[in-house]
């Protein structure tokens, strides 16, 4: 599969710069309000929806593996869309639906691998957090750190722990717990 | 089987920290070691979740501006309220930035930036320099045109060693105008250095890492700053209460 152009929004959110996008939001903001509040949802919900979407995207792009085949703009109409309709189902209203597919947006080659791994990806996130929640305060300040790029014996002096060392032993024991943790879940 | 070693070299191959050759190998040994492929996906996994999870405050507060100027809503937006034990912001109908308390709450600092970001008026004063040029700097950084204020000052500061005054507001301008590296350089400078301002370099070196989620690095660059500077040091204090 080749990589579209859009992939520079996916390397924008995958860097945390985020320049571009006001660009999306310009350019796919209106047309997913539009669609919300034509299938009963307010300016709000259409907001909500699709900042949940930008989200999801971000997840995604954290995966340094991942590559967009597909237009960005209709892969963020089919989450969109896909998140406001589970919505609708939980409160019944998915009868009133119109599924009118925006005309801009049908794109020719198949999106589902990629909505499927977005949405795969999502429930990963969901179970990592709820997992390393459990892990001591400690494991998490540790593991946020080391994260933010601070190197270990930075954050030995931080911690108060002895040396790079023992930051090392420690990252690959709340590791080990997290990893336990999670896998319990699945 | 796995061993120890295994680990330490996943670790190593996400940090990019192989020769190429040891990346070849184990790329290889990925695709033919089941156990190795599923310990080194799930690491991944965890790898992106904390990246994501550090830039997700920055990104969120960067949505609920883009939110307010791409969603025409017909009444004023509610923010999601979170229980915070210490703090609840208030909505102001007319602000075009809405102040979002954010659900992650050891990452949580995408507007403690807007909140604590209240900038000191600063006299820029160089006698070797145009006065006209000096005044529109001061005037710009008066009325918040980051934009004016940074590109003057920039040109000024090319040519001469100018003041750390002038170098502050640069760096405020610069943080304002998102350039982050720049803004870090600058209060870098002022706070190792030793002028009047080297609390204040070390104040705004913070808050440019609370921007980018860094809240932990900020913490320990507030938990040293200076005590010359009262206010700052109050300030510094709240902000720290707030980050734990």
């Amino acid at each position: 599969m080749n990589k579209h152009k859009d992939q520079r929004y996916i390397l924008a959110l995958r860097e945390g710069s985020y320049g571009l996008l006001e660009e999306l939001y310009q350019n796919h903001a209106p047309q997913i309000s539009q669609w919300v509040q034509r299938n009963n949802g307010s300016a709000d919900d259409a907001q909500d929806v699709f900042q949940e979407t930008i989200l999801a995207l971000h997840q995604k792009a954290a995966d340094p593996t991942f590559i967009l085949t597909c237009p960005i703009g209709a892969l963020i109409f089919q989450i969109s869309k896909n998140k406001w309709l589970s919505q609708l189902r939980k409160k019944n209203r998915d009868a009133e639906v119109r599924i009118a597919e925006e005309e801009r947006y049908k794109y020719e080659g198949s999106i589902l691998p990629t909505l499927e791994e977005i949405e795969e990806t999502e429930i990963q996130h969901q179970k990592l957090d709820q997992t390393f929640k459990q892990l001591s305060e400690i494991c998490q300040k540790l593991l946020r750190l080391l994260a933010e790029g601070v190197s270990s014996s930075e954050a030995a002096t931080i911690l108060g722990m002895s040396n790079a060392n023992t930051v090392y032993r420690r990252k690959n024991a709340c590791g080990e717990r997290w990893r336990a943790l999670y896998l319990a879940l699945n | 089987m796995m061993n120890e070693n295994d680990y330490k070299t996943i670790d190593q191959y996400l940090q990019g920290a192989l020769s190429d050759e040891q990346e070849a190998m184990f790329k290889k040994r990925l695709a033919e070691e089941e156990e190795l492929a599923a310990a080194f996906a799930i690491k991944q996994q965890m790898a992106s979740y904390l990246k994501a999870k550090s830039q997700q405050p920055a990104l969120e507060a960067e949505m609920t501006v883009l939110g307010q100027r791409y969603f025409k809503t017909s009444k004023p937006t509610k923010a999601k309220l979170i229980k915070m034990p210490f703090l609840r912001i208030a909505i102001s109908v007319a602000a075009a930035l809405v102040l979002l308390m954010l659900v992650w709450n050891p990452f949580n600092s995408g507007d403690l930036y807007t909140q604590f970001a209240e900038h000191p008026p600063l006299a820029l004063i160089e006698k070797s320099i145009s006065s006209s040029l000096i005044q529109q700097a001061e005037q710009a950084y008066a009325n918040k045109e980051y934009e004016t204020v940074y590109t003057v000052l920039a040109s000024i500061l090319e040519n001469n060693p100018g003041n750390p005054q002038m170098k502050l507001a640069m760096g405020i301008s610069a943080l304002e105008l998102g350039k982050l590296e720049t803004a870090q350089q600058i209060f870098s400078e002022l706070a190792n250095g030793t002028s009047g301002l080297k609390s204040y370099g070390q104040w705004y070196l913070a808050l440019s890492y609370i921007k980018q989620g860094k809240d932990e690095k900020a913490k320990l660059i507030l938990e040293k700053l200076n005590n010359d500077e009262a206010a700052l040091k109050k300030k510094a204090a709240k902000l720290i209460e707030l980050l734990q």
